[in-house]
């Protein structure tokens, strides 16, 4: 059950600063679009800056740079939103969490914060700790009469199972707008967009990409991936719906190289939700980035075969 | 600070806490309770691996065995174990932290040289971190070019940081120390199906699944983590 006084406290405003997550952009570039596209027809106007960079978390958690050098980049980020008088939305886990965490350190560090803004200033900049950071999924939680309205395409018989991700749930156990063992939202936005939820064993599994172990700890990363991909197919949901491009370029990968070693024939289609919100509210398939996607194609198909293109 | 650790440190907790930046502060109010070894994802496919002991061992000061641990290599940082502790212990941020500490001491540089190129080729370079190179090592086949798909979908043909947005980031890298400590990383060369050979491709696409629990070889390089043998009667004064 989602904490509703946290999502109560999440603003509708007129326009919102859209982070854009490397994996999206460069891996399935319908996030990217669905994203932005989506978040118009609910009433929101994205804003974006191509001044805006990674934010930095891959790097620093794999200790290739130490804190000290992830707090300026993270400051500069959100300066970028906090410059237009806006709101973050970010369609990562991993940035949501980062974002998040180290802006909240900041805020209650007032050393570590005049020291950012000491560097910060140097390129004309600072950081203030004004604005907020919002998942797009929490955003389409809080939107939910707007999304209800705006349906075009109901996934009609469509079965979609949910991955939440590590990084939302866990990483933000206090300030994720749900609990983080046995959390609902996304299956009331499925529900919302006319789907229907399958319950599956793994729901609460890493994907295994496991930060840095699908470069380091290939093998323990692939036999976590392959106990989450068995039970979601045996579940066999039409969609796989993640909230993190991260668990959604895993599980979509990995599906490909099990098939290839004979070890199952795994054909699940992964969607980011930003993805199936755009198809319930009835975008262009092109927009949809589909063919970015490695496995189940055929099953994705299929799928707007049924409910329509 | 670290370089003068010994096997056993009754005060090293209390010394490093300060050092940690104000993220590690709350180890000494675990309850072994061991949940977080329960729903661990890395504890599930690795034996040896046990939060609940790392900790235990940490508030101990059973530090050199942490620090030349094979599994502080293995945390999965899912988060898991923060989500479910009744204390409210950050234990990924303990694992962050002990990683700088482990190499500090010489350990593990090995599995950072593998991902400096990502900070030095991509996030330094273009201000992000995933490029359009394919480097999961499971892919057979790649779904050819994002370009295209990005202007089908609506997007400009490549996403680009603007070059004053680089320089900051270059900037910020320089100020920190972040880059003077990669160059101490040294790297290697990441591999990426564009560029690898047949060798090297006919390797990647043939290695065999993985073990199951039990066939595990821990690597060589790092001490076997374990029950401590001594104590702090056995210790070095």
């Amino acid at each position: 059950m989602p904490r509703l006084d946290k999502v109560a406290q999440i603003p509708k405003p007129d326009k919102i600063f859209v982070f854009k997550s490397c994996v999206a952009s460069n891996k399935y570039p319908g996030i990217e679009a669905c994203s932005s596209d989506s978040l118009r027809i609910l009433g929101i106007e994205p804003v974006d800056s191509d001044e805006q960079t990674c934010c930095g978390g891959f790097v620093t958690f794999a200790n290739v740079a130490a804190p000290t050098a992830s707090m300026p980049a993270v400051a500069r980020n959100l300066s970028l939103a906090e410059e237009k008088g806006l709101d973050t939305c970010v369609v990562c886990n991993g940035c949501w969490t980062f974002l998040n965490e180290f802006g909240h350190f900041m805020n209650h560090n007032a050393e570590v914060k005049a020291s950012v803004n000491m560097m910060l200033n140097m390129m004309g900049k600072e950081y203030k700790g004004t604005g907020s950071v919002y998942h797009i999924a929490e955003m389409y939680y809080r939107l939910k009469e707007e999304l209800a309205e705006n349906v075009k395409r109901p996934l009609k018989g469509i079965k979609v199972a949910t991955h939440y991700g590590c990084h939302y749930l866990g990483g933000g156990k206090y300030t994720a707008i749900d609990d983080a063992q046995m959390p609902s939202y996304l299956e009331e936005i499925i529900e919302i967009l006319g789907g229907e939820v399958v319950p599956y064993t793994a729901n609460r599994e890493c994907c295994g990409t496991g930060f840095t172990q699908v470069i380091n700890g290939k093998d323990l990363s692939l036999e976590h991936t392959k106990t989450k991909l068995d039970s979601v197919k045996e579940a066999d949901p039409d969609i796989l719906v993640v909230q993190c491009p991260y668990c959604h370029s895993q599980l979509d990968r990995i599906q490909q190289q099990f098939n290839y070693r004979d070890e199952g024939d795994f054909q699940t289609p992964i969607l980011h939700i930003a993805q199936l919100v755009g198809m319930g509210l009835g975008l262009d398939v092109a927009k949809l980035g589909f063919a970015a996607h490695v496995s189940g194609r055929a099953r994705l198909e299929n799928v707007l075969d049924r409910i329509g293109r | 600070m670290l370089e003068q650790v010994k096997d056993w440190d009754d005060d090293f907790y209390e010394r490093w806490k300060p050092i940690a930046m104000g993220f590690v502060n709350e180890a000494e109010r675990c309850l072994q309770c061991g949940k977080c070894t329960g729903q661990c994802p890395a504890a599930a496919v690795t034996p040896g691996y046990n939060p609940r002991k790392l900790i235990r061992d940490l508030v101990d000061g059973n530090i050199k065995r942490i620090l030349s641990s094979v599994e502080l290599w293995q945390c999965f940082f899912c988060s898991g174990c923060y989500s479910t502790c009744p204390m409210d212990i950050n234990f990924p941020f303990f694992i962050f932290m002990l990683r700088l500490g482990a190499m500090n001491e010489g350990y593990g540089w090995e599995d950072v040289k593998q991902l400096e190129a990502y900070a030095e080729k991509d996030y330094l370079k273009d201000g992000i971190t995933v490029s359009i190179r394919e480097r999961n090592p499971f892919v057979v086949d790649t779904v050819g070019d994002i370009g295209k798909i990005r202007e089908a979908a609506g997007l400009p043909t490549k996403r680009v940081v603007s070059k004053r947005g680089v320089a900051e980031i270059n900037m910020i890298s320089d100020l920190s120390g972040m880059t003077s400590f990669m160059k101490k990383i040294g790297g290697v060369d990441l591999l990426d199906c564009n560029t690898c050979d047949d060798a090297q491709a006919r390797r990647c696409k043939t290695k065999p699944l993985p073990s199951k629990v039990g066939k595990i070889t821990t690597k060589t390089r790092f001490y076997n983590y374990g029950e401590p043998s001594g104590g702090k009667t056995n210790a070095k004064t």
